[in-house]
């Protein structure tokens, strides 16, 4: 609705081709090992960096992956059209917050422990820059919500297929991200951080 | 609602752009924010995935898809799976499975003997390949001169009966634990090179056990014994078997109920035999191997490898109606050709060198550009190359590829482009497929590239479309800024 206000949303009819061409290449992919694979191909770096970011070391954001894959396969027949990277990213969302969950009990021993601040230090920011720690370190000080949006679109998802993702609506992912990158940029410049919750 | 609406819009449309690796429009903008975003994205958040995770999970995802919708009773897999027998016939959901496990030995005798099945009765046939049988007695029989090289001969060709299958089998349980492992990359990279490696003629005791290896085979499929069979093949070519048809090895009862069958009846017997034996550098051995059952005669390479006292086979490659010496295509290839990958789970590797970074697993039938000269290294003549798919630059095998224009296709290339109807026309709107497509100054792989554009940027069909060779280009405008180039079909929908 607000797209079609602002007079982008005009491709309508080629949405639906493309949502149908990819479709049939889903399609294809069920029976076709060599079209299954392309898909691994083009899309397995994104869904394992979303999971090493998600869930913080290489071990776990493999059996993600793996376990990612090994759902696509067997959920392609339920696969209904639409965009295959939002199906597939989907499960990955649904894949890192089980582990999430199965690993809750560990992360209350941590914290209770106080062994842990998810807060970077400035020197560790300078210090890992190159390997992407202290982004995540950064992601840390993001809400739960905001961060699911901003880990999104740095695997590079756009706003609709987030949306669809994460089930909401594109106007609240459209408030979280901005709201996120704010926050973010108000980390890496050092300023205070303060809640400011979600809408 | 605390923000403005609009704000919001831009800020989305930006990070769109931004994702798609477009520089998007930051009008109206905090320009902090859009730094912020900017830098955030070009930072490595991650490593790539470990490229032997990589290609193993691939392989077993692929393995897994193919064979996840068969649905065959789990006692009677191995049987209908594995065993040659009259019982077995080419109908029903499980045939795909067999297809596919072409290239596990136990199931390219199935396909060879189900593939000429005419309802015929198997006659053996003579030794009528003119020199092809190679002596694959037992070595004692086959040490001696003209005579014994005719009885050997003589014997090669005869399906041998169950009596020869006597390995001592491989138990259930230790299946079981092989499957529990995955095959070894390492393993994948050795029998690949195993394939197109130099090799020196074997000596005659080689040569007489590997052939007692192959002729034991026969016998333990003559004898439906798949225990036995497997004690023949190495472990890691074992677990492969394994992943790929998907044995239910955790039902141990689908094991033992499967094997040792009924032995098949003399009819429907296999002869197998062995020739152009050679020893490779890492010390494997390769082999022309023909298996020969009902009215069919077919031809694979083997790799064997010396386990203990005797050779196992360690791969199987279906040479099918190829020449089985791999013939190297590098000497019709230059740089600028297009190429296709010719077999699955090729490796393209960042330096030409099997020890080099694997950038990417290659499936058959991927495009790739020749970028340069043959570069000669490790046995192995390396071709530097460009995936037209996914743009990465790095080095591949030349016995891994076919040339797109060899007079082999030229006919049919010819008939496709006669008969292909374009798919636009201009004044068509089209858009873009994937992100990172380049937009050219010419339509050539070789041309400037004016802009990468970002998934489904929506784009005008200005002209015809052009041809070259077998890419299709099209020259087209940016809708949003007119900007003119040319985009490959392949990217556009």
């Amino acid at each position: 609705m607000l797209d079609a206000l602002k007079g982008r949303a005009v491709p309508v009819e080629q949405n639906a081709n493309a949502a149908d061409r990819e479709a049939e290449l889903v399609a294809r992919a069920r029976r076709d090992r060599q079209a299954f694979g392309a898909h691994y191909d083009r899309y397995l770096d994104a869904i394992y960096r979303y999971c090493f970011v998600r869930l913080g070391n290489r071990e776990a954001a493999e059996d993600a992956t793996s376990l990612v894959f090994t759902k696509a396969i067997d959920g392609l027949p339920g696969y209904r059209g639409g965009s295959f990277r939002s199906w597939l990213f989907a499960i990955a969302h649904n894949v890192v917050v089980d582990a999430h969950r199965a690993a809750r009990p560990m992360e209350a021993l941590t914290a209770a422990a106080g062994v842990t601040d998810p807060s970077p230090a400035p020197e560790e920011l300078a210090l890992d820059q190159d390997n992407g720690r202290a982004i995540r370190a950064l992601l840390e000080g993001l809400s739960p919500e905001q961060r699911e949006v901003v880990e999104l679109r740095l695997a590079g998802l756009t706003g609709p297929e987030i949306a669809r993702v994460l089930g909401k609506s594109h106007a609240a992912v459209r408030i979280a991200q901005f709201r996120g990158y704010t926050r973010l940029r108000a980390l890496v410049s050092g300023a205070v951080k303060e809640s400011d919750g979600d809408a | 609602m605390p923000e403005d609406a609009a704000k919001l819009m831009r800020f989305d449309d930006f990070l769109d752009a931004l994702v798609g690796e477009d520089s998007g429009d930051t009008a109206d903008l905090d320009p902090e924010l859009v730094e912020a975003a900017r830098r955030l994205h070009a930072a490595p958040i991650a490593a790539s995935a470990n490229p032997g995770f990589a290609s193993t999970l691939r392989r077993s995802l692929l393995s897994r898809m193919e064979t996840a919708d068969v649905e065959v009773p789990a006692g009677s897999v191995l049987r209908a799976a594995l065993m040659p027998s009259t019982r077995m016939r080419p109908s029903g959901r499980w045939w795909p499975r067999a297809e596919l496990a072409a290239m596990v030995l136990i199931v390219a005798v199935l396909v060879s003997i189900l593939a000429g099945r005419d309802g015929s009765r198997w006659s053996p046939s003579g030794p009528d390949d003119g020199g092809f049988v190679m002596s694959p007695g037992t070595p004692a029989e086959n040490t001696g001169g003209a005579t014994s090289t005719a009885v050997a001969r003589s014997r090669a060709t005869e399906a041998p009966p169950p009596e020869e299958c006597d390995v001592e089998p491989r138990s259930v349980e230790s299946l079981r634990e092989l499957s529990k492992t995955l095959v070894a990359g390492q393993w994948w990279d050795d029998a690949a090179l195993s394939l197109r490696a130099e090799g020196a003629p074997a000596d005659e005791v080689t040569v007489n056990a590997i052939a007692a290896t192959v002729r034991e085979l026969a016998g333990c499929i003559n004898a439906n014994d798949y225990l036995r069979i497997t004690a023949l093949q190495t472990d890691e070519f074992v677990k492969y078997g394994l992943g790929e048809i998907r044995i239910p090895i955790d039902d141990p009862e689908a094991i033992t109920y499967a094997t040792p069958g009924p032995p098949v009846s003399e009819s429907d017997r296999v002869a197998i035999t062995v020739d152009d034996v050679e020893v490779l550098s890492s010390g494997r051995a390769r082999g022309r191997v023909v298996i020969r059952g009902s009215t069919i005669s077919n031809t694979y390479v083997y790799i064997f490898e010396r386990v203990g006292d005797r050779w196992l086979i360690d791969w199987v490659s279906q040479v099918e109606n190829r020449t089985p010496t791999l013939t190297p295509t590098d000497a019709t290839i230059r740089p600028g050709d297009l190429v296709f990958v010719s077999d699955n789970a090729v490796n393209l590797r960042s330096e030409p060198s099997t020890s080099a970074e694997v950038l990417q697993v290659m499936l058959a039938g991927a495009p790739l550009l020749v970028t340069g000269d043959v570069v000669e290294r490790d046995g192995v003549k390396w071709l530097p190359v460009k995936d037209l798919t996914a743009g990465t630059m790095g080095y591949i095998g030349s016995d891994w590829v076919v040339p797109a224009t060899s007079a082999n296709n030229s006919s049919a290339t010819t008939t496709a482009t006669a008969t292909r109807v374009p798919r636009f026309q201009a004044g068509d709107a089209v858009q873009v497929t994937t992100s990172g497509v380049p937009l050219r100054a010419e339509p050539s792989i070789d041309a400037e590239v004016l802009r990468r554009l970002a998934v489904q940027t929506r784009l005008v069909v200005v002209g015809p479309e052009i041809e070259d060779g077998v890419l299709v280009w099209w020259p087209v405008a940016v809708a949003e800024s007119g900007e003119r180039g040319y985009v490959l079909d392949l990217f556009l929908e």
